[in-house]
């Protein structure tokens, strides 16, 4: 299975500088569990307009770092979320947990190996 | 660092947004954040105005699309610069953001902190000759 995160693309996202790199990388620890808590919370309340839009919010920034298999999970249950299926949104949750539990394990290990 | 332009960045996701931000700011911008498109028009109504307006899609409140309409309506702000930044990468959509006076359209699967700098300077230049 290929690596969570494509470095190459977060390196082009940041200024392709070590530093830059590690900029970014703090920066998406310290915010990418935000808006999975409260997709979580939309989740919860099978809320599919908000599941939706919440979806895309993510899906945005974890495609900007090159987490492309997260993104891929975020756009469909955003596009199931806006057919009105909630629940079937709601059933990728674990997914989207486990699979941003293994993008941050690898941004910080990227992290750690350049300094 | 030398200030080098005002720029308003209008950006739900929190990430995305500090990551922008601090990119800008390095290199000498001067950075007004807004988080939906509601407060952005009102900060991009506001004087002194930005010379580069940063423009996210979909956002609460007001989404982009409006706030980029609303913008090019009135004269005090109709030749600020704007620069879209969206999930989309349907021609559709850079069409209308285009055809309502967008100077640029970024799709953030494919950002680059770098490049959109280099094009907010560009952009700074032509507002701020000299």
């Amino acid at each position: 299975m290929s690596d969570p995160v494509d470095l190459d693309r977060l390196r082009e996202f940041s200024d392709g500088t070590d530093e830059g790199l590690r900029a970014l990388a703090r920066l998406f620890l310290a915010d990418s569990d935000e808006t999975v808590v409260e997709l979580a919370g939309a989740v919860d309340r099978r809320a599919a307009a908000e599941i939706q839009f919440l979806a895309h919010r993510a899906r945005g920034s974890v495609a900007a770092c090159g987490a492309a298999r997260l993104a891929e999970i975020l756009l469909e249950m955003e596009s199931l979320a806006l057919q009105g299926r909630a629940a079937d949104a709601a059933s990728m949750m674990p997914s989207v947990e486990r699979e941003l539990r293994e993008v941050q394990t690898f941004v910080s290990a990227s992290l750690l190996s350049v300094g | 660092m030398t200030h080098c332009g005002r720029v308003l960045l209008v950006e739900d996701d929190k990430f995305l947004r500090r990551a922008c931000e601090a990119s800008l700011r390095q290199r000498g911008f001067d950075v007004a954040t807004a988080t939906d498109g509601e407060e952005g028009l009102r900060l991009a109504k506001t004087p002194p105005f930005a010379d580069v307006v940063l423009l996210d899609l979909l956002m609460p409140k007001v989404p982009g699309i409006e706030v980029l309409r609303a913008l090019k309506a009135d004269p005090a702000t109709a030749g600020i610069p704007v620069l879209i930044l969206s999930n989309s990468s349907r021609e559709g959509d850079k069409r209308q953001a285009e055809q309502l006076g967008a100077s640029g359209y970024f799709v953030k699967a494919n950002l680059s902190l770098k490049e959109l700098a280099a094009q907010v300077e560009e952009l700074v230049k032509h507002v701020r000759p000299g």
